[in-house]
């Protein structure tokens, strides 16, 4: 019975980090597979999206909620003003370039963020009608989490709905597959990758706000967890909605689990896990939609 | 043809430029590394590491200039030769050379084993293989903390006289013509193998990949080849590291080293074969006046920087040199 | 007579999607054969070549090079045993000069490329064939320049010496004269016509003129399936071919 409830526990846990993951990697997926640009500066709009949050319930007593959608918004509005600025000069620049300014997006962020909040992670203060454990079936399980994961599939099916019923997703999928046919159809491209990318940004906003206490808001916060949200991306196919929430999830759990059981070097086994399902399969585990 | 296109077909822009001729200027390092020596003698120690860097650099120009692959993790080959050497002397094995021999043999064995892997990929997903080997080794040494000292750095390594004779002392002497004749040797090997048709074909890999696997080249074990020979000079940049400053740390595993040594590199030129000799100074040298204060405010800096040259100089000095030198050239035609 | 061919097609397919591209096709080339594929734009020519040359994978036949099953062998290592190709797009090493292209391939298939410490321009035999290519091709004047500098046709050139440092026994030339002015393409027909006796040669072109010219036999490609294939005289009487094809490109 212990047994088993550690492992339903995990099982959970990981789910609600998935999720976190999903929101985050989601807006990397769509805007990697729509722009090619290699954004290893996502975890930057995450970050943005923990320290809104965080700052805004600490500093000044914000409640929860709004907090959450000022991060959504003002971190959407900042990917933006970063896509019509710089992100579109580098488009079809080579990998080594776009790699080399993400980088240098990371320093500025962590150097301003140092700055601003100093070094060390902001503590994420649940509200209190969120506190406490909720009992399901038998288990035990922490509110917040639960709420978390209900929240997320809200959200989550909210915008599989908006990218598979409404034009702008319509419009996104077919830039996706084929960006110089979308434009001959009066696809204004342009326009089109701003909002994506402010999409995409907002979300990732989203998921940091709400996994502020997971993907702990510190300045460190995008080269530690980029990783991550790469590996879902690839497992999870470039350019593709559905296959990263698979993703994100297995890699929710599987790092759970490997966190739990080996504490001590739990963090490495999935990336050699990683390392070997990508030597076996260099284009990623899901069958890629295109040929 | 317009008179312009044809001002520029006749003059050769290739690689056998720096073939046999030995240009006058190669000479300008070793000069300004003696000049230095003499005239500067307090700041021996951190031209000894600025040497070190510099090695390391150049291994990894070899990887992104010359190979073109982006790998943001070099550091892990690096720091393995660190803690080779490191480990190695702190259990008894003090001599200096066989030493660093055998770190660099380890580190490329590390790079062979890592390289197998990141190579078989292609794009972005190398780039995410190469950050993922850093932290995979980075938590390996910091969870062996019994071994590698942990966060607390590997300390404790004493190196035996150099040759015999030459101690490794406070005042950095020994290490810093140690580490120069290394340098030195290294330059000789990279530059050999830059003129080589190896060489050649790493190029032609980095500017045409399809067509060379249309020609027969077998560009996966090219590649291999260049990486492990790559990473063992980057491993004997950390041994060497280790050895002088007598002390390893986690730091010399972690990504932020890999972003620093790129960023040296870029600022210099990459694929020019000295813009590790450019580069690396000028950031260590800029880094110990300016950053003691605030290190946040440089790595704010370096951002900034990263950001500029991406978007307006991105052949780094060397590039901007050659345009230069082009331009008053058909000025003085 | 019963030597094996020096290219061969057997039951070749290859689809992209629910596409079917190329639809059992077969080939079969003799040693120092001159065969032209022809066909209309879309019928599959370059992803046939593609197919040959191993940068693509068929999804059912097979392919044989002098009776040897070379079906499952990469790219790399078809043209290391005599295949080589050229591209309908230029696929150069811009920023080397031309010599450096040339010896890229020369290097190859000397198996001198892995030299490591040599240097390159010491390698006396690559250095030799390189300058020789150079000069049969009429590239000396500019061996010595980056090939992007190069105007059209002299690249084109370029894109077919590389081929040639490979001395394959086989090459695939996809439209070897496309995109070079009009004025210029003579220069490409001659070098075609003047390969050596000993080496394969397919040809795709769309200019009639330069396709009866040099071929000894035509295979005429439609829809991804073989249409037609004989002598040059029996393709422009074929009815099928002529209703599909010549007619709306006949050399006037």
């Amino acid at each position: 019975m212990n047994d088993w409830s550690v492992l339903v526990g995990i099982a959970f846990l990981g789910v609600a980090y998935g999720m976190v993951l999903y929101l985050i990697s989601v807006g990397l997926s769509v805007t990697m597979g729509l722009m090619g640009f290699v954004n290893l500066a996502h975890g930057v709009f995450a970050m943005a999206g923990g320290y809104v949050t965080v700052t805004l319930m600490n500093r000044y007593g914000v409640p929860y909620f709004a907090s959450l959608a000022a991060a959504a918004i003002v971190v959407a509005a900042l990917g933006f003003v970063l896509e019509r600025t710089l992100y579109r000069r580098l488009y079809g620049t080579s990998d080594f370039d776009q790699v080399l300014f993400s980088i240098g997006l990371i320093y500025v962020s962590i150097a301003v963020v140092q700055h601003f909040w100093g070094p060390l992670t902001q503590p994420m203060r649940a509200p209190a009608y969120l506190k406490g454990i909720i009992t399901l079936g038998g288990f035990e399980f922490p509110t917040y989490r639960v709420f978390l994961i209900g929240f997320s599939i809200v959200v989550i099916a909210a915008l599989w709905l908006t990218l598979e019923r409404s034009r702008f997703g319509a419009q996104i999928r077919a830039a996706v597959d084929n960006r110089r046919m979308a434009q001959s159809l009066g696809v204004n491209t342009g326009r089109l990758f701003a909002q994506t990318f402010a999409l995409g940004s907002g979300l990732a906003g989203l998921g940091g706000g709400l996994g502020a206490d997971i993907l702990v808001t510190s300045p460190g916060y995008p080269l530690q967890y980029i990783l991550y949200f790469m590996i879902v991306v690839i497992l999870g196919g470039l350019g593709t909605i559905r296959g990263p929430f698979l993703a994100a999830l297995l890699l929710g759990i599987a790092d759970t689990a490997c966190r739990y059981f080996w504490p001590q070097m739990g963090a490495v086994f999935i990336f050699i896990l990683v390392f070997f399902i990508l030597f076996f399969r260099p284009q990623g585990l899901m069958r890629r939609a295109r040929a | 043809m317009t008179r312009e296109a044809l001002d520029k077909a006749v003059a050769p822009r290739s690689l056998s430029r720096t073939a046999f001729g030995l240009s006058p200027w190669e000479a300008v390092p070793w000069l300004v590394a003696f000049a230095a020596f003499f005239l500067f003698p307090g700041y021996v120690p951190l031209f000894g590491q600025i040497i070190v860097m510099t090695l390391f650099a150049l291994s990894l120009d070899i990887v992104v200039g010359y190979c073109g692959i982006v790998t943001l993790g070099h550091a892990a080959l690096y720091g393995t030769g660190a803690y080779t050497a490191g480990l190695l002397a702190v259990h008894g094995w003090t001599e200096p050379i066989s030493n660093a021999i055998c770190a660099t043999l380890v580190a490329a064995l590390a790079g062979f084993l890592t390289g197998a892997v990141i190579l078989r990929a292609h794009g972005f997903i190398t780039v995410m293989l190469t950050l993922a080997v850093t932290v995979t080794f980075y938590e390996i040494a910091n969870h062996t903390d019994k071994w590698t000292g942990g966060d607390d750095g590997l300390k404790g390594i004493d190196m035996s006289p150099l040759l015999g004779r030459f101690e490794f002392d406070i005042y950095g002497d020994t290490a810093f013509f140690y580490c120069l004749a290394v340098l030195f040797l290294a330059l000789v090997l990279v530059r050999l193998l830059v003129n080589s048709p190896f060489g050649w074909s790493l190029r032609g890999i980095r500017e045409n990949i399809g067509r060379m696997h249309a020609i027969g080249c077998p560009v996966y074990r090219r590649l291999l080849q260049a990486y492990t020979i790559a990473a063992g000079l980057a491993g004997l940049a950390g041994a060497l590291q280790a050895q002088t400053t007598q002390y390893v740390a986690l730091r010399a595993l972690s990504f932020d080293l890999s972003g620093d040594v790129l960023i040296m590199l870029i600022i210099g030129g990459i694929g020019r074969l000295y813009g590790a000799f450019i580069g690396v100074p000028l950031y260590l040298l800029a880094q110990d006046e300016l950053a003691t204060r605030d290190a946040a405010n440089w790595y704010f800096w370096m951002g900034i920087l990263l950001i500029v040259i991406v978007l307006f100089a991105r052949g780094g000095i060397l590039s901007l040199a050659s345009r230069l030198a082009e331009v008053l050239a058909r000025r003085r035609a | 007579m019963n030597e094996a061919p020096s290219l061969e097609a057997r039951a070749l397919q290859k689809s992209f999607g629910a596409h079917r591209v190329i639809d059992n096709v077969a080939l079969s080339l003799t040693t120092g054969e001159r065969r032209a594929l022809i066909g209309p734009n879309g019928a599959g020519k370059t992803t046939l070549i593609n197919l040959l040359a191993g940068r693509l994978k068929p999804d059912g036949g097979a392919i044989l090079m002098n009776g040897v099953d070379i079906t499952d062998l990469a790219e790399a290592k078809r043209a290391r045993t005599g295949l080589a190709r050229t591209f309908q797009i230029n696929s150069l090493f811009r920023n080397l000069t031309v010599f450096e292209n040339i010896y890229l391939a020369v290097s190859e298939q000397l198996t001198t490329a892995a030299h490591l410490l040599r240097p390159a321009l010491a390698e006396e035999e690559a250095v030799a064939r390189t300058e020789i290519l150079i000069r049969d091709l009429g590239l000396a004047s500019v061996a010595r320049s980056a090939v992007q500098l190069l105007p059209y046709g002299m690249q084109r050139l370029v894109e077919i010496a590389i081929a040639l440092g490979l001395r394959p026994r086989v090459l695939l030339l996809d439209e070897p004269a496309a995109g070079v002015p009009a004025g210029e393409t003579g220069v490409i027909l001659d070098l075609v016509k003047a390969l050596p006796a000993e080496i394969t040669v397919l040809l795709i072109d769309h200019d009639m003129d330069v396709v009866f010219r040099f071929a000894e036999r035509i295979t005429v490609l439609a829809q991804g399936m073989v249409l037609a294939e004989g002598l040059p005289d029996e393709i422009a009487r074929h009815p099928r071919v002529r209703e599909v094809y010549l007619g709306k490109r006949h050399r006037g």
